[in-house]
């Protein structure tokens, strides 16, 4: 009976998340046409990625969201608020700068730099503005002052920067963002004949360059044209080269070389053309040269990845991996991921409610949770191939494989016990992990090229998956300690509380496996790269507790100093451990490792470690009746060990 | 993690009965006790997190002298508040945490049901099998996986059909076992391993390799005759009063002074610099006097963003709005005489502060100059101290005295100065400094040169850079490949190749020194840019050599402690879900 429901709701999960992965049609959509756009590639940070990637990177960076509204603000009385995606926002940026640059686009909080830029402090429904975002043109008169400033502020050593200086320097950074993307087309943007306009580039190109060579003489120069000249050298490289061995270029490098007499990148001369539609709002003629753009790049197929050609692979086209990234980030699995274990959550703890009555949710729920752990195999999977690396390069990617381990790890303990317990476990840890990612991701691109010294298939694959898999086994015994503390105040059912114990410690047993050889593993890496096998450094140390915490939580359950109880309790203590070696260690910002550092999060660290501090001593007091023994040494009880423990 | 089945095994340590007192077995028993290893546990957590915390004031370096690698640690002055009056140190804890370990073996160790000789042999098989792993894993990464998946697949099979009595126990043996071989290799790295490097632009040759910290005296005959003979004295023979002598020496060194740390400096430019700075003072002094200027002055100093955060900065002092611009500010003091004199006032103190800043940063003899200056006594008026009576020192250097560098990336310049003596008759004083090189010394037996430098250590075998290479990802400053292809010679070998030195790929290089140890070197590239004459720059690089005799035992321990615990957790594994089965067919 009912057993149809848990297929069911998984074919139509599975659907779902399928249906994110369509793009808007161009015909039909508004904003169709302008994700075309910002499908074609072009290299940035040292990436190859779609304008739209880069789009959203610098929405998120600027606004810290990746859209924006160009009318009314959400929430405004009485007006509706227009939303437009990044891939719209680029193209106005390419092809019509003065209306972009009227978009509240920069997101300001600090009064200091308002006061600084002399921006409304306030909301004002009648000027149309929400006290948070400003325009360009706002802030543009300013920016002398927001330089001087920020020149000051990055002076001042890292640590003892006041947050007005890490906000004037935040600002500026942003400002300069938005300018070198506004660069990318160069002359193509103009409004003016394509010729007309390049030959006035080349004369601001000429001022630029005296301006240059006045400032190396260390006489005065014309600042403006050196600004201009810095926003156009230091734009995305836009221009796809013609044959697999070439180099990509900025527009402003590509024209700097090009003789007057000779035509520009065929690139250059249809991103005009598209320019000239978009402005007239002639929508046949700017899928026209859309087109024509796509099917240029995809005639000229290059080299993706550095070693490609030394590889004898061949050369690929650009534009596919550019699509399957668009793809990618207007599907964001990870994003439906996490909706989907909030709902496996919900049908999951339903079931405890009535355990025979309702196995149909306990099925329904965990049935979502392996849709879950599909969709997020499918996304590391996809990161994989299209970085051509192994699934953790960086912080972002190791929240991802958390999530990813633990959601399995809670499913195999569901099959063991089919309980609604394992299952909860995965879709609460799955779901914080996510979380985790989600906020890490506000950061920036999250496939950033790798340092030299990381740029290694074999100690990615090994020492960080296997490391990364051992706190994700860690934050698995400690969610298993606190839904062990939260089930005893409605349940003192001993069976439940050995049960529990018995899965937290087949978990511990893993973690203290993986986190031991992973983490011997980075110190063999350290022993190739750097000459020392052990070196004491924060994050190194940070691996070295999860382990010793590991492994003093299982002395202590097999010298018989706690039993379940107190060794679930112990479990919850393994989260704040491993809390600090992910997070904490990068907040200390020093050592070798600090490439993983991050700002924020900060205050949701302390409060994680509080929460789990505080549920670890809340179970002590209720807890004694619920079959536990007394920790104190004593005549030893033959059989309470093996029964709760698995395999003595 | 040993087995418990047997209760008594899994008992704390109890405290002795009433009718045995025995403090001795009392000892035995708290030593090997499960509840000691658990206290240790936790006391190593409290020493790796306070050694981490520590490192954010101490620096990398010294924190790690203090907490890790040091029996005890006591409070200091200046420790920050969490810092506890006395905590075992590092090593103390990691001896305490051995002997635990292994006694906890002895006491526990049951007679194994198929015989100690089927044991041994057992146990001895596993760990070869396992070393052959770690050869297989430093020669080819890759393959070795698929090896000790086979040992595993054989030892699990020899276990279960030859009923090995031993088997249940081998897991977690092998861990512990592992577990000490990464200890006490560890500990043999501390006290063994010598860091040195060998830097070199393109086309240079290098023989030896230099320490990154340690300084020494070296004598050399002149370069032009044909047997070049170095007399070298490491640092720690210098001290103050120690006399330098050498069989191939003519003369004896008698260290005069010795220090850790000093800037050279040339007094004549040190004075030039001192009349610059204060010209240059004065000339902005009669700039900023007049308050009637002052339009005219925010009009120049807007082009400028050092100006303009220097006109901030007085305005702040003032207590007026720091935001205005500089225009702005002018109109507004226009009509308020006092004021614009005290804002003026402040505009010269900011500007000279900034002018002596860049002095200080610039060199040490600027530096010299704007503290002179500062000082209010000028330098042409002092008496330069004396540091020798021949050589650099009588042409106008002097050194002066620095604080130790103790972090990670401060760096130290070792100087002395020295008196030569040959047969018992002074030749003079000389100052001796890294950064004056060689100074010449006539001597009766002929012309000898002597100077400071990092200590070397020189090696059967030597090294050219053909090409540096630094690689960066398309339009960014990310580095994505450093790389020293090097042209490696021994003669005494034959040897005559090119090797790539690069990131995650050291050059391992082995021979036996003229006392018959094994030198086990391997070259890490480390730094990388642009060096050589200023005319044609050439591609510089810096290697880092560690010669470590023990830098293999962590690879074995490794692999020892995975397999050991895998091996432990399946058994489990195993176990519990045959007894699920049975469970389930009972139920």
């Amino acid at each position: 009976m009912k057993s149809w429901i848990p297929l069911l709701t998984a074919v139509l999960c599975t659907l779902w998340v399928g249906s994110k992965f369509r793009l808007p049609a161009p015909e039909k959509s508004q904003h169709g046409q302008a994700t075309r756009l910002a499908s074609l590639p072009v290299v940035w940070q040292g990436r190859l990625q779609p304008l739209d990637s880069v789009a959203r990177n610098a929405l998120l960076q600027i606004r810290e969201k990746q859209s924006l509204y160009v009318s009314a603000w959400k929430g405004q009385a009485g007006r509706k608020a227009e939303t437009i995606p990044a891939s719209a926002w680029i193209l106005e940026m390419f092809f019509a700068p003065e209306r972009a640059d009227t978009y509240p686009i920069f997101r300001i909080d600090n009064e200091s730099v308002k006061g600084l830029l002399h921006l409304p402090l306030d909301k004002d429904e009648a000027t149309n503005q929400d006290g948070k975002h400003y325009s360009w043109n706002q802030i543009s008169p300013h920016l002398f002052d927001l330089l001087s400033e920020a020149t000051r502020a990055s002076r001042v050593e890292k640590d003892l920067r006041n947050a007005y200086e890490n906000a004037v320097i935040d600002a500026w950074d942003a400002a300069s963002l938005y300018r070198q993307l506004k660069a990318t087309v160069g002359p193509a943007g103009s409004s003016e004949e394509l010729p007309v306009a390049m030959r006035n580039w080349r004369i601001k190109f000429e001022e630029a360059r005296i301006a240059f060579e006045a400032r190396q003489r260390g006489e005065d120069a014309n600042e403006k044209a050196l600004d201009w000249l810095n926003e156009q050298m230091n734009s995305p490289l836009l221009l796809q080269p013609e044959k697999p061995e070439g180099e990509w270029l900025r527009v402003a490098m590509h024209l700097r070389n090009l003789p007057e007499s000779d035509p520009p990148h065929p690139l250059i001369t249809t991103l005009h053309k598209a320019g000239e539609a978009y402005r007239a709002d002639d929508k046949a003629a700017f899928a026209a040269a859309v087109d024509e753009a796509h099917a240029w790049s995809e005639a000229h197929p290059v080299y993706l990845h550095a070693d490609d050609q030394e590889d004898k692979d061949p050369p690929r086209s650009p534009l596919a991996h550019a699509l399957s990234e668009v793809k990618f980030n207007t599907a964001e699995p990870f994003y439906q991921g996490m909706v989907l274990s909030v709902v496996a959550f919900l049908f999951l703890i339903a079931s405890w409610f009535s355990a025979e009555r309702l196995e149909w949710s306990r099925r329904t729920g965990t049935a979502i949770l392996w849709v879950v752990f599909g969709v997020l195999t499918f996304g590391i999977c996809w990161r994989m191939f299209h970085e051509e690396r192994p699934p953790v390069t960086n912080l972002y990617s190791s929240a991802l494989l958390i999530g990813w381990g633990v959601v399995l790890a809670g499913l195999i303990l569901e099959k063991v016990y089919p309980r609604a317990i394992g299952a909860v476990v995965a879709a609460m840890a799955t779901f914080a992990s996510l979380i985790v990612a989600h906020y890490l991701a506000r950061s920036g691109d999250t496939m950033v090229m790798l340092q030299a010294v990381l740029d290694t298939t074999f100690w990615l694959a090994t020492h960080v998956v296997i490391v990364t898999l051992g706190y994700a086994g860690t934050f698995v015994a400690g969610f298993f300690g606190l839904v062990y503390v939260v089930i005893s105040y409605f349940d003192r059912d001993e069976d439940q509380s050995k049960m529990l114990g018995a899965m937290a410690f087949g978990v511990v047993c893993f973690s203290v496996l993986f986190s031991f050889v992973g983490t011997v593993l980075g110190g063999l890496w350290a022993d190739q790269s750097w000459g020392r096998f052990w070196g004491w450094d924060p994050k190194e140390n940070g691996a070295l507790l999860i382990v010793l915490w590991n492994a003093l939580i299982l002395h202590a359950r097999l010298g018989g100093m706690v039993k379940q109880h107190g060794f679930l309790k112990l479990c919850i203590v393994g989260n704040i451990v491993t809390a600090w070696s992910w997070f904490g260690t990068n907040m200390l910002d020093i050592g070798l490792h600090s490439y993983g550092r991050m700002d924020a999060a900060y205050y949701a660290l302390i409060a994680f470690c509080g929460v789990n501090l505080i549920v670890a001593l809340l179970g002590r007091r209720w807890q004694k009746p619920v079959g536990d023994e007394p920790e104190l040494p004593g005549p030893p009880h033959g059989t309470s060990g093996s029964a709760t423990v698995p395999a003595q | 993690m040993t087995d418990s089945t047997s209760p008594a095994e899994s008992a704390p340590a109890a405290p002795p009965a009433p009718g045995n007192p025995n403090p001795l077995l009392a000892l035995w028993k708290a030593m090997t006790s499960f509840r000691t290893a658990v206290v240790l546990l936790a006391l190593c957590m409290l020493l790796v997190l306070g050694g981490t915390f520590a490192q954010v004031h101490e620096g990398l370096y010294l924190a790690q002298e203090r907490w890790f690698k040091s029996w005890f640690i006591f409070r200091q002055a200046g420790d920050p508040w969490w810092v506890p009056p006395f905590f075992p140190g590092g090593y103390l804890l990691g001896t305490l945490f051995l002997i635990n370990m292994v006694c906890s073996h002895f006491r526990r160790f049951t007679r194994p049901p198929g015989g100690m000789l089927v044991m041994i042999v057992h146990y001895l098989i596993v760990l070869a099998a396992l070393y052959g792993v770690t050869v297989a894993l430093i020669m080819k990464p890759l393959i070795f996986t698929g090896v000790l998946a086979a040992i595993g697949l054989a030892d699990g099979l020899m276990s279960r059909f030859l009923k090995l009595g031993s088997s249940r126990k081998l897991g977690v043996d092998l861990s512990h076992f592992g577990i000490a071989v990464l200890m006490i290799g560890q500990l043999f790295t501390d006290m063994t391993a010598v860091e040195s490097n060998m830097a070199f632009t393109e086309g240079e040759t290098r023989d030896y390799t230099q320490h990154h910290m340690d300084f020494e005296i070296f004598a050399e005959t002149d370069k032009n005759e044909k047997n070049e003979t170095v007399v070298a004295f490491p640092q720690d023979m210098l001290e103050p009063e120690s006399e330098l002598k050498h069989d191939q020496l003519p003369f004896v060194i008698r260290v005069k002074e010795w220090h850790l740390n000093g800037a050279l400096v040339n007094r004549t430019e040190a004075i030039e610099a001192e009349q610059q700075l204060r010209a240059a003072m004065a000339t902005m002094d009669a700039r900023y006097a007049d308050p009637a200027t002052l339009p005219e002055l925010a009009k120049s100093a807007a082009e400028n963003p050092e100006h303009v955060s220097a006109w901030r900065e007085a305005l702040r002092g003032m207590g007026l709005d720091g935001t205005l611009s500089t225009d702005a500010a002018a109109k507004f003091l226009a009509d308020k005489p006092a004021e614009a004199k005290q804002f003026l006032e402040r505009l010269r103190t900011a500007f000279r502060e900034r002018m002596t800043t860049r002095f200080r940063m610039s060199g040490s003899e600027t530096a010299l100059a704007a503290e002179h200056l500062l000082s209010g006594t000028p330098l042409s008026a002092t008496e330069p101290p004396v540091q020798g009576t021949q050589g650099a020192a009588t042409r106008g250097y002097l050194v002066k005295a620095m604080p130790e560098q103790r972090t990670m990336n401060g760096r130290n310049l070792s100087w002395a100065v020295v008196e030569v003596l040959e047969g018992g008759k002074s030749l003079g004083t000389w100052l001796l400094h890294p950064e004056l090189r060689t100074q010449e010394v006539s001597t009766a037996a002929g012309k000898w040169r002597i100077g400071t430098r990092f200590e070397r250590y020189y090696h059967p075998f030597s090294v050219t850079l053909l090409k540096a290479q630094h690689l960066k990802y398309a339009g960014t400053e990310i580095p994505k490949d450093y790389r020293s292809q090097v042209r490696l010679r021994n003669p005494a070998r034959n040897e005559d190749r090119e090797v790539d030195i690069y990131m995650n790929h050291p050059l391992r290089y082995q021979y036996r020194d003229a006392n018959d140890r094994l030198v086990s070197l391997a070259l890490y590239q480390q730094q990388m840019g642009m060096g050589g004459p200023e005319n044609a720059p050439r591609g510089f690089s810096q290697l880092q050599v560690v010669d470590n005799s023990t830098w293999f035992t962590p690879y074995f321990g490794c692999i020892v402690v995975g397999y050991g615990l895998t091996r432990h957790f399946l058994l489990h594994l195993l176990t519990f879900s045959r007894r699920r089965t049975a469970a389930a067919a009972n139920a």
